[in-house]
């Protein structure tokens, strides 16, 4: 044994430690180590079984390191030494002890060897976590690693071999991994987005998250394994379709905002989802089936269409807006949106919108409207305008506008400006009018002083003359100079304390206006005073803020007229009173006409009477009178018989004057039919037949009724033709509005019956008509027909004591026709 | 009640002689005072001078008219029980309606005829 031991530290001083020959820098480092200040000594001194470990480690290409002795002093070789990295262990582990060397994983390795030391048995360890200190820092570092014990000369264990792998990357690839899968799987599990998996031709769910299983009310355990459309067949129609499209051609589908709908415990849940449809591909490349993503979006969808149809507001708001507004974009002001009211401005139509501002409204070229526009546009200052003349060409025609407008800077959400607002209103009225005012302040100072009447103004509270005419100053009786500018009453003291500064107080104080006519007022004339008559308005003038300035005043002198007009009225009196007395004086006389028709007639009566009393007498006196004597006795009987019954109706007629007996109703076929009993002698004696029937009701004096009828029966019966048996008939008629208004007396809203007598007597000559209602009218001697000739005059007035008319129609020898005019109702009578 | 002292007041001495005569022819014995004046009439009345049973009074006369004088005698208690017939050539119906009211018997309008005056006498006489 020491035989070998001496050869052996020979060939090793010999050749520099021979058995260390080799292994690299690792080689290199171990012979060169000072072993000797190591508790195992010089290699020369090592036990064999070290030497040869040391050798087989030194050379081998597979990582290996060794712990020897008590101390556990250590060995490694090349391809260990990566394991160690920079500035760490390396090179000090060389030599050192275990110890020293891995106080940071001492408490972990240190039972490992000792086990080995104690049992003898290898150890075994795969992807071990064992963090070293390396590169500068503590580092996991995992290893695949064997401790294997090697023994001594003596059987004993004097080493630890560690062969060893260190698979920190695999490790770490495979956490990687892991990790990726596993985040997946959250992904998947945990994604918003629900995900589904169908596979074969049954379309059974392999993956489902729960954000899918929300979607459609299910939790993912229903699904899980299942025909996914046996659970929602539903959606089958569609949906189905559009993934066995997919699954068979292996190409995506997206789709947008897409509505669906399931039920779901008997209720419909519906939405909107954006669904990617991606075909799922087996590793080697085969697709088996497809794969939904599914995002809800209904909220965004619903919120789009809320703000869709708030947007469409908005922009109905603008399109109806009474007021123009237009927006345009971009430099070259295209028109984007124009409302209604910009339109009727333009003057244009619909089809103005994508155009550009200036393309269409070219005549404002010169307007500066384009400069205001581009310099809105590029310096972001919006800019108004106030009462801006804008010439525009509508209906071909250039017209001339007023508008407040503003362009307003648009700005996008990254702050640059788009595009213009314009809004506007048409105040082209106002301005016109503000300039007809200007106008008409100057038209209404001209028509002052141009005016045909007296007129002026007054300003303010002391009613200062601003301005006159000639006219005005005429009536004052006072020159320019004297009045003009000047208080009018300072003016024209002549007018004060006649009741003017009341007047014109309160139209100046209460805006009122006063209107006097013809008021007499004492002004100079040719140096002294004198009352002129004046017609005049004092009128409220108005600011256009409609308060009062003054007081405009529109005057007449018509001094003329007023005096002309007393005179009239002068003479009217006078004549109206004379006219009163003549008419007192016709009464009177009508009265005592009346009064000596009856005193007259009723004195007449009495002579009369004796005559023929006192003839009776003298005849009964004579007892034996001859034929002669008796003729005359009987003349003078005859004679005075008809003496008294001509006094008798020249009574009656005079009675009618008198009368004032009451109007009633009377049925006029009473009348007649009192009346032909009256006549029922006369009327046998003469054959005649009287026809009536439907003679009306009316309000009439019923003894004049009678009077009248009787007159016109009697005349009827009496102007009958000899040999020829008078027929009469008595008819009546309304009278149309038109026949009243032909007849002078009548009142046309009165309501008139026409009563007609109607005989076959011997009539009377036409120009007659008017003469037989005379009194005392006669056409024949009295030899051939009696009579007074009253009776007709007694007809007519009768008429007219109703407020009707007479009238007679005849032709000689053809009968006559007496039209009676009567009215229906007393004219005096108030209903 | 046929009357058997009659007066007759009447102004006009024609009619009174009518009157009588008329009356002769009727009865022999009926008496009949007249008188041409109403006041005068009224007067002798009231002094009893003269009592008749019935009194024929014309109308229209001068001093006092048939009117007044029957007014007058309808205030006198003695007298006014008297029938007074209105003897009037009036035949005018608001005179006869008026002089009914002021208490007139009755109305005779003297006849034209002298033997209608006979008739209107016969049946107050006899």
């Amino acid at each position: 044994m020491s035989t070998i031991l001496i050869h052996l530290e020979k060939e090793i001083t010999k050749t520099k430690h021979q058995f260390l020959q080799g292994g690299g820098e690792m080689g290199e480092l171990t012979r060169e180590y000072d072993w000797a200040n190591t508790p195992i000594g010089e290699p020369d001194k090592w036990p064999q079984s070290l030497r040869t470990t040391v050798a087989m480690i030194l050379n081998s290409k597979f990582p290996m390191f060794l712990w020897w002795g008590e101390d556990l002093i250590q060995f490694y070789n090349d391809a260990y030494r990566p394991s160690l990295g920079n500035e760490g262990k390396h090179p000090t582990a060389l030599g050192q002890k275990g110890k020293d060397c891995w106080p940071e994983i001492w408490a972990v390795i240190y039972p490992l060897i000792k086990q080995v030391r104690e049992t003898g048995e290898a150890t075994w360890s795969e992807d071990q976590l064992i963090p070293i200190y390396r590169n500068g820092k503590l580092e996991d570092v995992y290893w695949t690693f064997g401790y294997s014990p090697i023994r001594g000369e003596t059987e004993e264990i004097e080493g630890v071999l560690v062969v060893c792998n260190e698979t920190t990357e695999k490790v770490q690839n495979n956490q990687k991994l892991e990790q990726s899968e596993k985040r997946f799987q959250n992904l998947i599990r945990e994604a918003t987005v629900g995900i589904v998996v169908l596979t074969g031709q049954d379309m059974v769910v392999e993956v489902v998250n729960e954000s899918y299983g929300k979607l459609i009310d299910r939790k993912p355990e229903e699904l899980i394994g299942k025909k996914l459309f046996e659970i929602i067949p539903e959606t089958g129609p569609y949906f189905r379709k559009m993934m066995e499209g997919v699954r068979d051609t292996g190409k995506p589908v997206f789709l947008y905002d897409h509505p669906y709908f399931v039920y779901s415990k008997g209720e419909k849940i519906e939405g909107y989802l954006n669904i990617i449809y991606q075909p799922y591909r087996e590793e080697d490349g085969r697709t088996t089936g497809v794969m939904a993503l599914c995002h809800d979006v209904t909220e965004q969808v619903l919120s789009k269409n809320r703000l869709q149809i708030s947007e469409e507001r908005t922009k109905s708001l603008v399109e109806s807006a009474p007021f123009p507004i237009g927006v345009y974009i971009g430099k070259d002001m295209v028109i984007e949106l124009a409302n209604q009211a910009i339109l009727d401005v333009w003057g244009k139509g619909n089809d103005v919108i994508g155009k550009k501002y200036s393309d269409i409204l070219p005549e404002l070229e010169n307007q500066k409207i384009f400069d205001q526009l581009e310099s809105v546009y590029t310096t972001g200052m919006p800019f108004h305008a106030k009462n801006q003349r804008v010439d525009l060409v509508v209906d071909n025609k250039m017209r001339i506008y007023y508008f407040n407008y503003s362009f307003t800077p648009l700005y996008n959400s990254h702050g640059d400006i788009y595009g213009v607002m314009n809004t506007a209103a048409d105040v082209t009225d106002l301005v016109k009018i503000k300039t007809q005012l200007e106008k008409s302040e100057d038209n209404l100072k001209n028509t002052i002083l141009q005016a045909p009447v007296a007129m002026c103004r007054l300003r303010g509270a002391n009613h200062l003359v601003e301005i006159a005419n000639i006219r005005m100053l005429e009536l004052w009786g006072k020159t320019g100079e004297e009045i003009i500018n000047k208080p009018l009453f300072e003016g024209l003291p002549e007018a004060k304390d006649q009741g003017f500064e009341a007047m014109l107080d309160n139209v100046y104080q209460n805006g009122a206006t006063e209107i006097a006519q013809a008021v007499p007022v004492t002004l100079p004339r040719n140096g002294t005073l004198e009352v002129v008559y004046v017609n005049f308005v004092y009128e409220a003038y108005h600011e256009p803020d409609g308060s009062v300035s003054g007081i405009m005043v529109v005057a007449s002198d018509v001094t003329a007229q007023v005096i002309a007009k007393n005179k009239i009225e002068e003479v009217v009196a006078k004549r109206t009173k004379e006219l009163a007395d003549t008419n007192s004086d016709l009464q009177r006389s009508n009265a005592e006409l009346a009064q000596f028709a009856y005193i007259a007639s009723h004195d007449l009566q009495e002579p009369l009477r004796k005559i023929s009393t006192y003839t009776q007498m003298l005849e009964n006196q004579l007892e034996n009178i001859d034929d002669k004597s008796r003729n005359y006795f009987n003349k003078i009987t005859s004679a005075s018989s008809r003496m008294n019954k001509l006094i008798r109706d020249v009574l009656t007629y005079s009675e009618l004057v008198r009368e004032n007996d009451v109007f009633e109703k009377v049925d006029l076929n009473k009348i007649a039919d009192a009346i032909t009993n009256d006549f029922e002698l006369l009327i046998e004696q003469k054959q005649a037949v009287i026809k009536y029937h439907d003679l009306p009701v009316i309000e009439a004096i019923p003894l004049q009724m009678s009077q009248l009828f009787s007159n016109m029966l009697s005349n009827a019966l009496k102007f009958s033709k000899p040999g020829v048996k008078p027929v009469i008939t008595i008819s009546s008629k309304q009278l149309s509005s038109n026949e009243v208004k032909l007849i002078p007396d009548l009142d046309p809203k009165k309501l008139y019956y026409k009563i007609v007598f109607k005989d076959n007597g011997i009539g009377f000559r036409s120009e007659h008509g008017e003469q037989i209602f005379n009194i005392f009218q006669r056409l024949h001697r009295k030899s051939e027909y009696e009579g007074t000739g009253i009776g007709l005059a007694m007809c007519k007035k009768i008429a007219k004591n109703h407020n009707g008319d007479v009238n007679a129609d005849g032709t000689s020898d053809k009968g006559a026709i007496f039209n009676i005019i009567l009215p229906a109702t007393h004219v005096s009578i108030k209903k | 009640m046929p009357y058997h002292h009659l007066l007759l007041i009447d102004d006009d001495d024609d009619d009174q002689e009518i009157f009588l005569t008329a009356l002769e022819k009727v009865s022999k014995s009926v008496k009949c005072t007249t008188f041409n004046n109403a006041k005068e009439a009224l007067e002798a009345l009231i002094n009893k001078e003269v009592e008749p049973d019935v009194i024929f009074l014309d109308l229209n006369m001068p001093l006092m008219n048939g009117q007044q004088f029957l007014m007058e005698i309808k205030k006198i208690d003695s007298l006014k029980k008297i029938p007074v017939i209105i003897f009037s050539t009036s035949s005018h119906s608001g005179t006869i309606e008026l002089t009914k009211e002021l208490g007139a018997h009755d109305f005779i309008t003297k006849p034209d005829k002298f033997d209608d005056l006979i008739n209107i006498l016969k049946p107050l006489i006899n």
